[in-house]
């Protein structure tokens, strides 16, 4: 049946559609551009505006990828203040956020690497207490239910953390910050093509590894 | 059995999954995966991993994230200030524990300046003054002689004429 598919040559998106994505990525692209040029010129409001819109999602990234909420934040710390000192030299060539990403991702890449051999696997899954402790306080689970919730979290966590760095950094950007292949393969600083080839090998191991959850 | 969107392109699969085709794709993909069987296994297993991934919530930020923030540019300002301050101004203040040897430096620069400012002996007009003087000594020393020859021969010619 799948001989004469015409899917092979699948259509773009219509014309309408990507005219109105490509105009919120260009009024996102020059307002947070605009905000950094300001930073470059000394306005430090503007440099809170950019701080408050992405420290979220920044942090939520390096967390995911460190699987350490302590560390997170310390190398989120870092991002931001990279990007405070080299406002001098800022050129808006690339959307902001594709800058700041790749600082994100080069700092828990280098991060996780360093720590390869230092950290053993039960001293992280120590590590992230705090986090599944308030996650669930805030579903109001039973202690039973609690108890599952964290074993599957687990399962979770260790999936993702036995993924290759890069996969793992793919799959977080596409994942939970909703990034294109465009925007993750400049983040990485590699093809669309081999994006899209680091995400299907990572799904398909988190299929395997996951597997078992379903139903 | 093989697929060949499945082989060859996953990502419209993940696109399709993730409710990011356009309407007239989505259309044709519904289509295609009714008929497919490796299409719709795979789609209900990436539901199933982003389901899971779903749960996976990030911790809260910390209340103090921005202040710690903010306390680190400000160290980093006064490092840089700090680093320019001993870079440019250790001179001064060697000056304002050291007084005597400030006041020594100081003197040391008049002196210089002092030297540097009195007129030097023009060499080239002296040595012009000695040249002359050199002619004018050779003169009367060849006048002196004269003299003595012609005293000598007054003397001889005085000596025969006896």
């Amino acid at each position: 049946m799948e001989d004469q598919d015409p899917l092979l040559k699948f259509p773009q998106p219509s014309p309408s559609i990507r005219v109105q994505k490509d105009m919120i990525a260009v009024a996102a692209l020059e307002r947070d551009a605009e905000l950094m040029l300001r930073v470059r010129d000394g306005d430090t409001e503007s440099f809170t505006l950019l701080l408050n819109k992405h420290r979220g999602p920044v942090i939520h990234f390096l967390y995911r990828m460190v699987q350490n909420q302590a560390v997170a934040e310390e190398l989120a710390q870092e991002v931001f203040l990279r990007v405070y000192k080299s406002r001098a030299n800022y050129e808006p060539s690339a959307k902001f956020t594709t800058w700041l990403f790749r600082i994100a991702s080069h700092l828990a890449l280098n991060h996780i690497r360093d720590s390869k051999n230092e950290r053993t696997q039960d001293s992280i899954d120590e590590s992230d207490d705090d986090g599944r402790t308030l996650q669930v306080a805030d579903r109001g689970m039973t202690t039973e239910q609690a108890m599952v919730y964290q074993a599957r979290l687990a399962e979770i966590r260790r999936a993702i953390r036995v993924l290759p760095e890069k996969q793992r950094a793919a799959v977080v950007m596409h994942k939970y910050q909703e990034m294109e292949y465009s925007q993750i393969a400049l983040v990485l600083e590699c093809s669309e093509s081999a994006v899209k080839s680091l995400l299907f090998r990572a799904y398909e191991t988190l299929r395997v590894r996951l597997a078992h959850m379903a139903g | 059995m093989s697929c060949p969107i499945y082989d060859e392109s996953p990502d419209l699969l993940m696109d399709f999954a993730a409710g990011k085709l356009d309407w007239e794709s989505k259309q044709r993909m519904d289509v295609h995966v009714s008929k497919c069987a490796i299409c719709h296994e795979a789609l209900a297993a990436q539901a199933m991993v982003w389901k899971a991934l779903d749960e996976w919530d990030a911790a809260p930020v910390s209340m103090d994230f921005d202040a710690k923030l903010y306390a680190r540019i400000e160290t980093q300002h006064a490092t840089v200030w700090g680093n320019l301050k001993s870079l440019l101004l250790p001179a001064t203040t060697w000056f304002r524990w050291q007084p005597a040897i400030g006041m020594a430096g100081v003197g040391a620069l008049f002196l210089a300046v002092f030297l540097l400012r009195t007129p030097a002996p023009a060499v080239h007009g002296d040595g012009v003054r000695m040249e002359s003087h050199e002619i004018e000594q050779a003169e009367l020393a060849l006048d002196d002689v004269e003299m003595v020859d012609k005293l000598f021969a007054e003397s001889k010619g005085e000596a025969q004429s006896l």
